[in-house]
């Protein structure tokens, strides 16, 4: 476990180098930079210039990426150009929000993922299994930009039971804090949770039809047993890598549904950043998404060679 | 072997749970309201919550920028204001006297005015103001008039003179458009750490791209006010969040809504609308791309566009068709300029056909931030197809955006706004990039162009409306910068809400603003 764990901690760190100078490159590549921005629409040639020289971006892009990459070693990740803090802090400020929306939404997608899973595998009824079928297909085809747009005007101005937006730190008031994830969250599970259940409801059926199962009905055991001490467990396989590379997904998601919920979050600094072109700001919080992504999957493949031993050993699940 | 895993958690009670927190979490939380404390009774709101569609540029404070507009007026002052007549009233200057000459320019200035430091504004800051405005990495808009000034001295206890080389009358314009900054702490303003100003508000907390407070200054120099303790100013980019934020009940005002939103609110009944003075939204053509150096394709594009249509179908009357940057009301602009190219594809075809440039591809590219400009895009799209282009619709992202325009490297034809013209030709033609006469966008450089423009920005008050006239009259027949429409920028508030005005410069003042429940 081990070995496999260092193999693949060191691909991980391989790639995130790969993907820094590969972010790197693109942002400098896109036509436009910080000076453009900061110098606004009626500058001179001269005043870009002018602050071209002063942020350094006058010097060559191999010279400008070893700068970064050594201030990054170094544990500096710089100010940003176009705010003029400490990229640290601002990502501090707004980390607790992206999380917050990310494992809510992660939450709504497991349990109604599980649920809908395990209904669409177990139920006898016809019913409801293609009533399920079609609520999926409907939740699968609702990107978060339109469902959250459905569910703010419903929610917020209709009804105006929810807030439409905005963000509260949980530890200053927990219940408007809780209030104003659920629609977000909502909107980014619900394309998620089908997935999910189709996959785990695929993986049941499948270990339904196994001996150990067959026999443990065999003996006696009840319906309802067999199901979550048997079957789920043998089926959730599947759907913990799926979940893996979905919360890399509804990170990624975050910026639609933080744009759509006003909620100050690290997608919407990102836009921010890529937007005034902040090299400095969008490098750091690429890398950072990149990482997060890299992470989860890395979590997700060390619970399953934890689960697998054939796994560890060298070969797949 | 136990046939249930939590026998004391059934389906039944599962379901229950769910539900009662749900309907709690939905109906007995409630919407907070909690910064609007009016009660519904007519009381005066104390915290006033206005939502704005981008985050602060701290360190461009001294620039016409949309981004600013909140704190340019509010923690900040200007020397004084410029009416819509082009007349300009006191603020932080009492008085100004011109030499008969018209040579140099004295500014008094009002002695009872404190930075929210506490120290006294005097002269030396109107200096160091201007001087911040020059500084080559400033991009403040005001430079190009400041710098037509061959000194500024502090000549009193309460007083700047200024000298000039040749009578430059346009030069008030400057301090109507430049906010007095504290150099003291000038350099701790781009983070947000200190920004201090001597207006009706102090700068109160900053979350980048979020939100940002403003307190009351108690020790305003205009006794008894502001009216609020609180400005609660939250950052929403996106147009539907803030139309629903403001609808939800979450905002009391709005800054630079999109104009199709706030007329749609407008129609509603339910909020009220309030228009700033009209700026220029232009279609700008490259006269370095052939086959838009000549002038007759440029003719034709200018009456393929319909501007009539843009006005009501996409500003719903919230701007006016126009075919002249200025305002309609500006010193020598006639009705006959303002609606010199009419919807008439008929002409543009045969002026087409005569430059032998039927057929052309062109690019088209509307500025993405805006999304009436994008909308309006299509209108001219079709215009220009029906005349007998072949329009490619170019797309750019915000920043790619403006590099083009600074660099005048559009590979063809593009829509955008030139928010100064709002302070009147003058100031206009020396500082907005689309019209400067050395170099602009449209790359439309002429020794006629270079004269006319001269003469706008020469001429004594008398002079200028036939100045601008003449002016006016050279830039249609060159129809190098069309324009399509005068734009405002609208300000959506509740109804209780009074008080709000937008000066030239578009920047919000909120010094005699009230609301109440």
């Amino acid at each position: 476990m081990i070995r496999y764990t260092l193999r693949r901690l060191t691909g991980a760190i391989g790639v995130l180098l790969i993907a820094s100078v590969a972010v790197f490159a693109l942002l400098h590549l896109a036509p436009g930079d910080p000076a453009t921005v900061l110098a606004g629409p009626d500058a001179t040639p001269q005043t870009v210039a002018a602050i071209r020289h002063q942020l350094g971006l006058d010097q060559s892009v191999p010279h400008q990426y070893v700068s970064w990459i050594g201030q990054l070693f170094s544990g500096h990740l710089g100010d940003s150009y176009t705010i003029h803090q400490p990229i640290g802090s601002l990502i501090a400020q707004r980390v607790g929000s992206t999380l917050q929306l990310t494992v809510a939404a992660t939450v709504l997608t497991l349990v109604l993922g599980v649920a809908m899973g395990v209904a669409l595998a177990t139920s006898r009824r016809r019913v409801v299994t293609q009533t399920l079928d079609y609520l999926a297909t409907l939740a699968l085809a609702l990107p978060p930009f339109v469902s959250g747009v459905i569910l703010i005007f419903l929610f917020a101005v209709v009804w105006k039971v929810l807030p439409s937006g905005g963000y509260v730190a949980l530890g200053q008031q927990p219940g408007e804090a809780l209030r104003r994830l659920i629609l977000p969250s909502i909107a980014m599970a619900l394309p998620s949770a089908p997935v999910i259940a189709r996959l785990l409801a695929a993986e049941m059926r499948r270990v339904a039809q196994q001996e150990f199962v067959l026999t443990a009905i065999a003996k006696g055991a009840g319906r309802r047993w067999i199901t979550w001490r048997h079957i789920v467990p043998n089926s959730v396989g599947p759907a913990i890598i799926e979940l893996g590379i979905r919360i890399g997904q509804l990170l990624g998601g975050a910026i639609i549904a933080e744009a759509i919920f006003a909620r100050a979050g690290l997608g919407s600094l990102l836009v921010q950043a890529v937007e005034s072109r902040d090299y400095r700001l969008a490098q750091v919080l690429l890398l950072l998404a990149i990482s997060a992504a890299i992470l989860t999957q890395l979590v997700a493949e060390l619970c399953i060679a934890a689960i697998d031993p054939r796994v560890r050993v060298g070969g797949t699940a | 072997m136990n046939d249930n895993l939590s026998p004391a958690l059934t389906r039944r009670s599962m379901l229950g749970g769910t539900l009662a927190l749900g309907g709690f979490l939905l109906v007995g939380c409630g919407t907070d309201n909690s910064s609007s404390p009016g009660g519904g009774n007519g009381s005066p709101v104390k915290t006033l919550r206005v939502g704005v569609t981008g985050d602060l540029l701290l360190s461009s404070i001294q620039r016409f920028q949309a981004n600013n507009q909140m704190l340019r007026r509010t923690v900040y002052d200007y020397l004084l204001d410029k009416s819509d007549d082009g007349s300009y009233t006191p603020s932080l200057a009492t008085a100004w006297k011109w030499s008969s000459d018209q040579k140099s320019l004295v500014i008094t200035l009002r002695d009872d005015v404190k930075y929210h430091t506490g120290r006294a504004f005097g002269p030396d800051d109107v200096i160091a103001s201007a001087n911040a405005a020059l500084v080559a990495t400033s991009g403040a808009q005001a430079a190009g008039l400041l710098k037509l000034a061959s000194g500024l001295k502090k000549t009193g206890d309460n007083e700047v003179t200024a000298t000039f080389d040749k009578p430059f009358p346009g030069y008030l314009d400057a301090f109507a458009m430049l906010p007095i900054i504290d150099s003291q702490t000038y350099a701790d303003a781009p983070s947000g750490k200190q920004v201090i100003g001597t207006g009706p508000y102090t700068f109160g907390s900053w979350t980048a791209g979020s939100k940002y407070t403003l307190k009351r200054n108690p020790s305003y120099w205009q006794s008894g006010k502001p009216a609020f303790d609180t400005i609660e100013v939250t950052v929403i980019t996106d147009s539907q969040a803030m139309l629903s934020a403001l609808q939800s009940g979450q905002l009391d005002m709005v800054d630079g809504m999109v104009l199709r939103d706030a007329a749609t609110l407008k129609k509603s009944g339910k909020f009220t609308v309030q228009t700033s003075a009209t700026y220029d939204i232009y279609v700008g053509v490259n006269t370095k791309v052939k086959p838009l150096d000549d002038v007759r394709v440029r003719q034709a594009i200018a009456y393929a566009l319909d501007r009539d249509r843009i006005s009501s179908q996409v500003y719903s009357g919230l701007a006016a068709a126009s075919c002249v940057p200025w305002p309609s009301n500006a010193p020598g602009v006639t009705q006959e300029q303002v609606k010199h190219y009419s919807y008439d594809l008929a002409k543009a075809k045969s002026l087409l056909q005569q430059a032998g440039a039927v057929g052309t591809e062109i690019e088209l590219a509307p500025i993405p931030s805006d999304p009436s400009v994008v909308a309006a895009s299509q209108i001219v799209q079709y215009g220009l197809t029906q005349a007998g282009f072949k329009v490619k619709m170019g797309t750019y992202d915000s920043a790619a955006f403006a590099t083009h325009v600074q660099a005048g490297d559009f590979p063809g034809l593009w829509i955008t706004n030139v928010a100064l013209t709002t302070m009147g030709a003058t100031t206009a033609l020396l500082t907005a990039n689309p019209l400067t006469s050395a170099k602009n966008t449209e790359n439309f450089v002429t020794p006629e162009y270079a004269s006319l423009v001269s003469a706008v920005v020469d001429a004594t008050t008398d002079k200028l409306p036939a100045a601008t006239a003449a002016l006016t009259d050279y830039m249609l027949e060159q129809a190098f910068h069309n324009t399509l429409v005068q734009g405002q920028t609208p300000v959506v508030a509740v109804p209780g809400l009074s008080g709000v005005t937008v000066d030239r410069t578009l920047a919000v003042n909120l010094t005699n603003a009230t609301l109440k429940e």
